[in-house]
């Protein structure tokens, strides 16, 4: 196993919500990271997948400090990343950038994409005026992109290379890890595998490690060395992407991949499909017990009443049911 | 005789930046019953040949020419009475975005409601009555609090399939779908194929399935056409598309898009480029300039479509699989 890069521990974001009158005000909180744990190897990717609302997001947000954590810890270089003053968020910022969903509304339409891509270098390097257009110039190549475009304008690029210009940012410092919320799902098809493969070129070329967060399962398998599923503020099931597709052993895991529609016509109308019912519940009144009870299909007494931990099962994977070791369905 | 027929049909807009081209000839049918897919990228004209069947493009702006023969008419001909007539009542069209396509001032019962008011004489009990029995086909729980509620007291998925009951009060015999599941999460958007799936085998509503997505196509649709830079690239059954494409860029698309059976590491083979400025595009193949393929004649003169058995046809000059000689439709390589 290689060197561990970051550790996630209970972490926690709640949002609290007002709602009533004004006198009658009722204080609620919305769930929306509760209690989620795991580790980051360094230069290796782990996908995070769920579907809207389940909190892949805010994890994101909060271990790269864009929003404020409620509790737990994100232990980095042996300090807690949750706690950071600013002086040390600014070298932390160094090891560690994000790369977001929306490749339209994440670049300043005013600012040259030269500008855009020295601007972590000024805030966060002691480069030259010299050394910085040199990195500058570099980045573009890295990505694929002329080196003649840099005092153009965002407007002038399509989404696939705006992306890429995201990821030259990112890039900029050259960090350890990058969080990248959703970084192809905005682009045509035919352009997210130009991205998928760039994002792979540059791992393997200087070891970063992605926290890779997308809905699409597909995408995530391609890309990741594990996979965490997340889904209403937990994570359900966390495992080596191979064991975790091949052998999915949380009921919410194996429905979810049955829900994808395989790309084989044969294969895909002789499946058989786990159709959930219900919808999901609300963050703010979670279900007692196992919070996948009330739409799971093989839950018992002992699921509406005692909640389940993220555990090793017997494939090695870490899954949060009671009946890990019992629930085998092959999916694909 | 098809349901529908579209001949040669053509969608331009007069823009500022010049004249765009949107749809480029294409010619379909549909026949009864069926499920046809309509796949392509943002901006192959898969939507705006389905808005043009429907008469819901402003002309102008548009510029709409060609044939969409429909039960004996021709759409493009018909008055605007006669086409409002149709819309709704004979063709009825759902959207992608289920959070911007319902009224968030009226209730969902006035919604419902006025396609009924409009369309037929029901009474107003009656069309209550109608309208709540569809919420119940389509497995709408507690039909009658969703039918007095307002669009936001609904999830995503509840008020896509408040959007398909709305769509199917009047027994239409095509359904128009754009995207359906598109805004929606993966468990969600199964329950939804599942339904129309359910509609089509019961009700026998025709369905036009327009979609990014070859997954969903794969599961559900007959027939297949993939939409490139406002044209046909290639048509045929979900057979012919998935296991005998011939145009080059039905294979890019098969090729580049993961799917849940991919290898975990695996290298995706990605078309290179980007799809077509459609402002810019002269006659010639619009795939060319991403074609691995590509030669002169390519960025000289458009193909024509070409068959190759039934109804599996193409355009392209040079396609990745041979073909029997008596198949050449009616242009070819020769030119």
């Amino acid at each position: 196993m290689s060197a561990e890069l970051l550790q996630v521990e209970d972490l926690k974001v709640h949002f609290p919500v007002v709602r009533g009158g004004l006198f009658k005000k009722e204080k609620k909180v919305v769930h929306a990271v509760d209690g989620v744990s795991f580790a980051m190897e360094a230069g290796k990717t782990l996908g995070l997948v769920g579907e809207s609302g389940c909190g892949k997001s805010t994890t994101g947000r909060a271990i790269t400090r864009l929003i404020k954590a409620t509790a737990g810890k994100v232990s980095f270089d042996s300090q807690n990343v949750i706690e950071f003053k600013r002086s040390q968020l600014l070298a932390f910022r160094r090891t560690c950038q994000m790369v977001f969903q929306n490749p339209y509304s994440s670049l300043d339409p005013r600012m040259t994409i030269s500008s855009i891509l020295s601007e972590p270098l000024n805030a966060l390097t002691n480069l030259s005026r010299k050394e910085k257009l040199e990195r500058v110039q570099q980045l573009m190549k890295e990505v694929n992109l002329n080196p003649k475009f840099l005092n153009r304008y965002p407007h002038e690029f399509s989404g696939g290379q705006r992306q890429r210009i995201n990821i030259a940012r990112a890039l900029s410092v050259y960090p350890k890890l990058i969080v990248a919320d959703e970084p192809v799902s905005a682009l045509d098809v035919s352009i997210q595998a130009q991205i998928i493969n760039l994002l792979q070129d540059l791992q393997a070329k200087y070891q970063m490690a992605y926290l890779f967060i997308a809905h699409d399962l597909s995408v995530v398998k391609t890309l990741s060395h594990r996979v965490a599923v997340m889904y209403l503020g937990k994570i359900v099931e966390l495992g080596d992407t191979r064991t975790l597709y091949g052998d999915p052993r949380h009921p919410y895991t194996q429905a979810l991949m049955s829900a994808v529609p395989l790309h084989d016509p044969e294969k895909e109308r002789k499946r058989k499909r786990i159709v959930l019912t219900g919808e999901i519940p609300s963050p703010i009144n979670l279900p007692k017990g196992c919070r996948f009870h009330p739409r799971c299909p093989i839950a018992t007494d002992r699921c509406r009443v005692e909640e389940p931990a993220l555990k090793k099962a017997n494939n090695g994977s870490f899954v949060a049911c009671h009946y890990a070791d019992e629930n085998k369905n092959k999916i694909i | 005789m098809s349901l529908l027929e579209v001949k040669d049909l053509t969608v331009e807009f007069h823009t500022d930046e010049g004249i765009v081209r949107a749809v480029d000839k294409i010619s379909f049918s549909l026949e009864e019953g069926e499920i046809l897919g309509v796949v392509g990228e943002s901006g192959s004209g898969k939507s705006v040949s389905s808005l043009a069947v429907m008469g819901l493009l402003p002309r102008p702006p548009a510029k709409v020419s060609g044939q969409i023969n429909f039960q004996g008419k021709n759409l493009l001909e018909v008055s605007g009475r006669e086409i409002r007539a149709i819309r709704g009542k004979e063709i009825s069209m759902i959207f992608q975005d289920p959070f911007t396509s319902l009224n968030p001032y009226l209730r969902i019962s006035t919604q419902m409601m006025e396609v009924l008011e409009v369309h037929s004489q029901m009474s107003k009990a009656e069309a209550r009555r109608r309208c709540i029995e569809v919420l119940t086909q389509l497995g709408v729980p507690e039909p009658e609090i969703r039918f007095n509620s307002f669009p936001h007291q609904l999830s995503g998925g509840l008020k896509q399939r408040i959007m398909i009951a709305m769509s199917l009060l009047l027994q239409p015999k095509i359904l128009i779908a754009d995207e359906p599941t598109t805004a929606l999460d993966v468990t969600i958007q199964a329950q939804i194929l599942e339904l129309l799936k359910d509609i089509n085998k019961r009700c026998g509503t025709a369905i036009i399935m327009i979609t990014h997505d070859l997954g969903v196509v794969a599961g559900l649709c007959d027939r297949v056409q993939v939409m490139y830079g406002g044209r046909l690239a290639e048509k045929g059954t979900y057979e012919d598309i998935f296991y005998r494409p011939h145009h080059p860029y039905t294979q890019g698309l098969l090729d580049s898009i993961p799917s849940l059976e991919i290898e975990p590491g695996a290298r995706l083979r990605p078309i290179p480029g980007s799809p077509p400025d459609l402002s810019a595009l002269g006659d010639f193949c619009a795939f060319a300039p991403r074609c691995p393929r590509a030669q002169d004649i390519c960025r000289q003169k458009r193909p024509l479509q070409t068959q190759v058995e039934g109804i599996h046809g193409f355009e392209c000059y040079f396609p990745l699989r041979e073909m029997k000689e008596r198949g050449h439709g009616t242009q070819g390589q020769k030119a």
